[in-house]
């Protein structure tokens, strides 16, 4: 019982810390509709009630960087902005998907074209069930009444954060604390590495199953896009896959809750009904077609496995769970969700403060309060006043950039990502001979993840990616995963026979890195 | 409000009780192949190859796999198909397949990007010329092997360059998963 409940824990702890960064940047982006953009502006840049409407959204989705936690904040401002509940949920469906760093990533797998053909089904996914619900519900559009823009200035810049911080200790915490809990519980439903053997392509249920485990899941789009990666390497069903990347990253369970509180159960169901319909639709549509042919299938994968129970009951960890979890949070969490979890934390404080603080005074009165006119014209000769939806659009644009711009960093250059990759390897290898499979198994995944960002930064930074490094990569990557299960097996395991992968990998890496350094 | 509150809740409840039904009833074993967790898995008595997919036809090295296509290549074209039609198309399928093995098993050696590159290309032209292959139940004519054996002599003289180090093959499970493991 104890492992089934701090399971939850950890699981739910992963999912916060992975979406922070998502969730903050979800929150500048509703700042900035809110405070600048203002009503009528964003409607005109999402558009509402038209099939057009519902391709802008899609666009603006794949280019803005989100997850389907972070979309929380923003489509309730879309929805106060008096825009159709097909567009909203275009977004909402889009967004989370794709983000320039998983686009990336999915661009250099060995079969591109099968992300192109995702993104093109996302497409016909939301157009398809935007129109349909738009045609049985016509009149959705709901204005509400919309606070006075704050005059240009420091003041317009406090006003957005305000905004932030009201959002975020707001209900849209509750939503997003649905959806992390969401997959606290999955794990309870899913034993541990109970997904290994599933999501076969010779499986007419896999995509089944994957529906009924993506909606509670939470993906990142790299996430998504890093697991949809291993189940095309491992001849995974490619519907199941296609489902993952829609409802494990595109949906959980908070937004659901928002959809019916804001909609009513009803047209909640009709709208899920319908994405359900045509998502499972094209997913059996795909499977064939989209299959790669040169692939030998493996009845194996880890892909899944952080769905799953973290803990087996039977061997619980030495230092109790609270420190287990302690430290694995720790050796897991990146730079970049640090500093996510910190501004989301930050602002959900200085919401709270805000609300106590209301009682006694309104920081909104104080800066919507009228410029005193003192006859002085404003400002320096080279200020100029723009409109505030003018800097919403830039302001999106910045994040947009920010993210292609973190594209360089995420994916250093070949010898940054091969000095990673070798850190990592010996640090891997070394534990698989002496025995320690928690820290091996901790390292090979780091590896794996290093291996993928060598290639993806060389494709970056060229535009193409040779044959013969690709690869060498694969052959790495196939000498990790077998490393990797024979580590799984414990004590029990042939320590020859360890030794000997691990001189394999260790040949495989030497390889793939003069593959990367020579001159050709 | 409050009411509207309480039945999205229900709603989300219900989705997710919905949900817990479907894996119960998958991995309660009316489903496809579940199993309970790793060891478990481990202990059903499938070695590591064959819990990769590694098929037992696959060679160990690339010198092996060039072999393997002369000898199988030889023997596909001598057999007399009357008795086992099926047996005939099993054995182009397994050709076929480490025709499609070799550009992997020629990175998984110690081969140059050149030398890589020209084994690369004598694959595809192979894989070309058997297409179809797999579907026939009939022995190659003599102008078939003659040609396929062309390719298979180019890709002679890199067997030593691919194989500069000692080479033992594992023998896990008895399979051919893990190839090119090495003791050095």
């Amino acid at each position: 019982m104890d492992a089934i409940v701090w399971g939850v824990v950890l699981r739910t702890a992963q999912a916060s810390v992975q979406a922070a960064p998502f969730i903050f940047t979800g929150l500048c982006v509703m700042g900035m509709l809110h405070r600048l953009m203002g009503q009528a502006h964003t409607k005109r840049l999402f558009g509402s009630n038209s099939t057009a409407s519902l391709v802008q959204s899609w666009v603006i989705g794949m280019l803005l960087p989100g997850c389907s936690l972070g979309v929380i904040p923003i489509v309730k401002q879309l929805r106060r902005s008096g825009i159709a509940v097909g567009t909203i949920f275009a977004f909402a469906l889009s967004s989370p998907l794709f983000d320039p760093l998983s686009l990336l990533y999915g661009l250099t797998l060995s079969k591109p074209l099968t992300i192109v053909a995702f993104a093109g089904c996302s497409l016909v996914v939301v157009t398809l069930s935007g129109s349909l619900f738009d045609w049985l519900f016509p009149n959705t559009e709901q204005t509400s009444e919309e606070p006075p823009l704050t005059a240009p200035g420091v003041k317009r810049l406090l006003a957005i954060l305000v905004a932030m911080a009201r959002e975020a200790a707001s209900g849209s915490l509750g939503l997003i604390a649905m959806g992390l809990v969401g997959v606290g519980l999955l794990s309870i439903a899913l034993p541990l590495g109970s997904l290994q053997a599933t999501m076969a392509h010779e499986n007419p249920y896999s995509p089944l199953l994957m529906t009924a485990v993506a909606l509670p899941a939470y993906a990142t789009p790299m996430t998504a896009m890093g697991q949809l990666g291993s189940m095309f390497q491992h001849g995974n069903s490619i519907g199941a896959a296609f489902i993952l990347l829609t409802l494990g990253a595109g949906m959980n369970l908070g937004l659901l809750t928002w959809m019916v509180r804001e909609y009513g159960w009803r047209k909640a169901a009709v709208w899920f009904g319908l994405i359900l319909a045509i998502v499972l639709g094209l997913s059996y549509g795909i499977e064939r077609p989209l299959y790669p042919k040169d692939i030998e299938p493996a009845d194996h994968t880890h892909a899944f496995d952080i769905y799953c129970r973290p803990f087996d009951s039977s061997s619980p960890p030495s230092a109790g769970y609270p420190a287990e979890i302690w430290r694995r949070l720790q050796m897991d969490t990146q730079i970049h969700e640090r500093w996510g979890l910190m501004a989301w934390f930050g602002l959900i404080a200085m919401g709270l403060a805000l609300k106590a603080l209301d009682r006694v005074w309104s920081v909104e009165d104080w800066l919507n309060r009228p410029r005193v006119q003192t006859g002085k014209p404003y400002g320096l000769r080279y200020d100029l006043v723009l409109p505030g939806w003018v800097l919403a659009l830039a302001g999106m644009g910045a994040i947009v950039a920010a993210s292609v711009v973190g594209c360089f960093a995420y994916y250093p250059q070949p010898e940054e990502a091969l000095e990673e990759l070798g850190t990592a390897k010996i640090e891997a290898l070394q534990a698989a001979l002496a025995g320690n499979s928690e820290h091996a198994l901790h390292w090979i995944p780091i590896c794996e993840s290093w291996n993928r960002r060598l290639q993806v930064g060389a494709y970056l930074r060229t535009g193409r990616l040779g044959e013969f490094e690709r690869m060498k990569s694969r052959v790495f990557q196939n000498k990790l995963e077998l490393l990797e299960h024979l580590v799984e097996d414990g004590p029990e395991v042939d320590r020859e026979l360890v030794r000997k992968q691990v001189v394999a990998a260790q040949r495989a890496y030497s390889r793939l890195r003069a593959a990367y350094l020579e001159k050709e | 409000m409050k009411r509207q509150l309480q039945r999205s809740v229900w709603v989300s409840l219900g989705i997710l009780m919905l949900q817990a039904l479907v894996l119960l009833i998958h991995f309660a074993g009316c489903g496809p192949s579940a199993v309970d967790s790793p060891t478990d898995q481990s202990k059903a008595g499938s070695s590591l190859e064959e819990s990769h997919g590694v098929a037992a036809h696959k060679p160990h090295s690339f010198g092996e796999a060039v072999e393997a296509l002369e000898t199988r290549v030889i023997a596909l074209s001598t057999t007399d198909s009357a008795g086992d039609q099926e047996g005939m198309s099993t054995k182009f399928a397994e050709l076929a397949d480490i025709v499609r093995w070799l550009p992997e098993l020629a990175a998984d050696s110690d081969l140059g990007r050149k030398d890589w590159t020209t084994a690369q290309g004598v694959a595809k032209r192979l894989e070309t010329e058997m297409e179809g292959w797999s579907q026939r139940s009939t022995p190659l004519t003599a102008a078939e092997l003659q040609k396929f054996l062309d390719g298979v002599t180019a890709l002679k003289p890199l067997i030593a360059l691919s194989d500069r180090y000692r080479v033992t093959p594992q023998t896990h499970g008895g399979g051919a998963g893990a190839q090119g493991a090495t003791a050095e």
